[in-house]
């Protein structure tokens, strides 16, 4: 497992790094934050002093090595935005975001694969119709569209939830349910596929005639195999939500990565930037290496040969 | 197993699995009712949603929205006080102010037994200091754009005297140091933006939880005589507007700032009158805007209803000038000129005859998403102007590209007109002419020498004089010059829950004091 783990660490260092440069360049490319930062008043003199005292004035390749000094000591600086020490200003996010899709990832694994075998197991029956169909249908719903309306529903017109903020468990509530719909829509549907193939197979036949009981058969043989593609998908939406679920974070107001990148995004914010993308892509590489780990937990046949 | 035995299992597992189903359904409202809420809206504490969260809580950035509204005579009180409906200036930490003969020096008398929230005394010395933060360019203040007579300096005579010193006359100075939030001196004179800003106003900070919500309590150290009505005051930020609406009519909380009209509240709003103006600047020296006619024909072929639908859902009322009312300097009695495609045509033929090139490209800038409607704004005026035989296009920029677009500049081969807002907030005219009007402005396109000479004149007058001489200024502008066509003046809508009573004034879109709200019952 530990050279699983080496070998997957490897090949993901080569895209991390590619990453932590890529946003040096592609902020740098989006304008001196002189012009945004100083009224349209300010003067040319005033424009120059402020690029000087933040180091904007030096060349591209100065100030590259700069902030690879950052990288490496973890130390992004401060934020133009905010005065605050952008590492903890993205810290002060990050859990929130880990939070809100943890919890989202938990329930969407359970509620998708309980619906999926169901379905499942009942092949064109009316539960697997109805499943299929809400699963469709849930994966097709823009989160934002759901959002508004959870908000109109449960918040504004029943009044038994929070609109928005996170003050509290409740408040967890819409924001999940919000992510919860695409996540469960998509995963019902790959462990039904998968399900539906695996209780086809010909030791199920064999579980059967040696006279193993149904649910020994569904759990202990057929869902094993068939979850671990439900996982690697698990994984890749995993990977959306802890990216920040920008749109989500925006309509409930969720102090979360997603809200505070595009908002640094938008203030020319360098440090919060590269801070932000550092974290998220590091998170993102911890994450594939798990996923890869649970898999071949799952799955002998993917575990490395001595 | 047998077939009876596993039927039966099914049914326990059905039961089992319909309870869960029932507990993780009530799980939410099981939470909802063992949570302590401390939802605002009604009770002791009043809850504010604003569009964004404050970058800082700097006194040296009140002239931003979300700082100044949680700042402004809240937790910090200026130097002079300034009514926003009236103009009128009154005394807050100064008591009095007098100029020198050249309008140059200013010498304040600093109110005493003024105490600041941690007990230190309010002297002189922290006045200039928060005079001095100001200038200071590695902050990058958001107040500099209120000083364009140059950089302050200050003399400390005693605790309770100063002299501000202006590198020009200024007969405004008063004006520009209501904008100055003063400070204590120890934290003035950081080199960071401040996060716990420490005033002598009615409340205090207590917390900024980042990203959540910030929470003032009353100050009880402050001898003033708008004393604090609440216990707590919750700011909560929402950039969806709708979700903001949402809170008014869920009672989350009590004023919801910055929503549009669609949004509903529940018939809970208020829609008012800002000092924010929509302009259509021109280059006027280059074909074909170096025409009067040919600007004066766009004017007349802009819709300013059409406009003001396209682009704020119809929450604006057409302009005549960059100067809103109640600043010195408006005048009353320009009318809008109207919208007239057939006096548009007329005078662009009239141009054509006077051998005007009609034929070179007008390109219209703005930025990108910086009002929501400008995307539609934008195609709307250009459409205008092509339907009068204009060659236009348009482009939505990045602020740096505006830049690029502003005060004089080469001649580049591109004929600029510029989508943009404009808000006096100051209260005089002057705050108008040193951006966007007249040849004397910073980012002025177009002005002519006559119009410059009449606002320098204007400028240096004081009283009544000066605003007469800014409103004959403004109509000779209105009617020979036309660089900046006046579009839409902006209205704001204002969430505010039948708890409480709150009249905004067209500065509540930038500071919102306290004292002005207050409980229903």
């Amino acid at each position: 497992m530990l050279r699983l783990i080496a070998r997957r660490a490897a090949t993901s260092i080569v895209p991390f790094l590619c990453v932590v440069i890529g946003v040096f360049a592609l902020s740098r490319m989006t304008g001196n934050p002189a012009s945004l930062y100083l009224p349209l008043t300010a003067t040319p003199a005033m424009r120059r002093s402020f690029s000087a005292s933040h180091g904007f004035n030096q060349p591209v390749w100065e100030q590259f090595f700069h902030y690879v000094e950052k990288v490496v000591h973890g130390n992004f600086g401060t934020s133009l935005w905010t005065g605050r020490p952008a590492m903890s200003m993205v810290m002060d996010a990050f859990p929130n975001t880990l939070i809100l899709a943890g919890i989202t990832m938990v329930i969407a694994v359970i509620v998708s694969v309980t619906l999926g075998s169901w379905a499942a197991y009942r092949p064109n029956s009316v539960l697997d119709k109805a499943v299929s169909t809400l699963a469709v249908i849930a994966a097709s719903v823009p989160d934002f569209w759901f959002a508004l309306m959870s908000i109109l529903v449960f918040a504004v017109t029943l009044q038994w939830l929070p609109t928005s903020g996170m003050a509290g468990p409740v408040s967890f509530v819409l924001p999940v349910l919000a992510l919860l719909i695409n996540p469960v829509g998509v995963l019902s549907q790959v462990t039904r596929g998968e399900m539906v193939t695996a209780l086809a197979a010909p030791y199920v036949k064999v579980a059967r005639s040696k006279g193993a009981g149904e649910g020994r058969i569904v759990l202990r043989h057929v869902l094993r195999n068939a979850l671990a593609p439900t996982v690697t998908v698990a994984g890749t939406m995993a990977v959306y939500l802890i990216n920040g679920a920008v749109v989500v974070e925006t309509v409930f107001g969720w102090p979360g990565i997603g809200n505070l990148t595009i908002n640094a995004i938008e203030q020319r914010d360098f440090a919060t930037i590269e801070a932000a993308v550092f974290v998220i892509a590091l998170a993102i590489f911890i994450l594939n290496v798990l996923i890869d780990v649970l898999y071949a937990a799952m799955d002998p046949r993917v575990r490395p040969t001595k | 197993m047998n077939k009876a035995r596993l039927v039966n299992k099914l049914r326990n597992g059905r039961k089992r699995t319909a309870l869960i189903a029932v507990g993780v359904a009530a799980l939410p409202f099981a939470v909802s009712a063992c949570s302590s809420s401390t939802q605002a809206g009604g009770g002791s504490t009043l809850g504010i949603v604003m569009g964004a969260e404050p970058a800082s809580l700097d006194p040296c950035d009140s002239v931003y929205e979300a700082t100044g509204t949680v700042l402004n005579q809240n937790v910090t009180e200026p130097i002079i006080l300034r009514n926003p409906n009236t103009g009128k200036m009154s005394p807050e930490i100064a008591t009095s102010w007098k100029a020198s003969d050249d309008d140059k020096q200013w010498t304040l008398t600093i109110k005493s037994g003024l105490k600041f929230s941690n007990g230190a005394p309010v002297t002189a010395t922290d006045v200039a200091a928060s005079i001095t933060r100001i200038f200071k360019s590695s902050l990058a203040c958001g107040n500099t754009q209120e000083f364009s007579e140059g950089t302050l300096t200050t003399d400390v005579v005693s605790p309770t005297k100063l002299v501000v010193n202006s590198p020009k006359p200024d007969p405004i100075l008063p004006i520009r140091l209501s904008f100055v939030q003063v400070g204590p001196a120890s934290q003035m004179n950081s080199g960071t933006k401040l996060r716990n800003p420490i005033g002598s106003g009615p409340y205090k900070v207590k917390t900024w939880q980042a990203g959540q919500q910030i929470t003032l309590v009353p100050n009880k150290l402050y001898s003033g005589t708008t004393k604090a009505a609440f216990q707590d005051v919750e700011y909560q930020w929402r950039s969806e507007t709708s979700v903001a609406a949402a809170m008014i009519k869920t009672d989350e909380a009590d004023i919801a700032l910055n929503i549009t009209p669609l949004d509903n509240t529940g018939n809970h709003s208020v829609t008012f009158p800002t000092q924010q103006v929509l302009f259509l600047g021109l280059e006027g020296g280059v074909a074909p805007l170096n025409n009067f006619d040919v600007r004066k024909a766009i004017y007349y072929a802009i819709d300013m209803k059409g406009l003001a639908a396209a682009m704020f859902h119809g929450a604006a009322q057409p302009a005549t000038q960059l100067v809103p009312p109640g600043a010195v300097g408006y005048n009353p009695d320009l009318k809008p000129l109207g919208y007239s495609p057939a006096k548009a045509k007329a005078l662009i033929a009239a141009a054509k005859a006077q051998g005007a090139n009609l034929s070179a490209p007008i390109t219209i800038f703005s930025q990108a998403g910086f009002v929501p409607g400008v995307t539609d704004g934008i195609e709307v005026i250009a459409q205008e102007m092509r339907s009068i035989g204009l060659n236009v296009q348009t482009k939505l920029v990045q602020r740096p590209q505006i830049l690029d677009q502003l005060g004089p500049k080469p001649n580049d081969g591109v004929t600029t007109a510029l989508l943009w807002i404009h808000g006096n907030s100051g209260g005089d005219a002057s705050f108008t002419s040193a951006s966007w009007w007249g040849s004397g402005g910073s980012n002025t396109l177009f002005g002519t020498p006559e119009e410059q000479a009449k606002i320098d004149y204007a400028e240096a007058q004081s009283g009544a004089a000066r605003q007469k001489a800014f409103a004959n200024a403004a109509a000779y502008s209105y009617e020979h010059v036309l660089g900046e066509l006046p579009l839409l003046r902006l209205d704001a809508t204002i969430g505010v829950s039948p708890d409480v009573k709150f009249s905004p004034t067209a500065d509540s879109i930038n500071e919102l004091p306290l004292s002005e709200v207050s409980w229903a019952k």
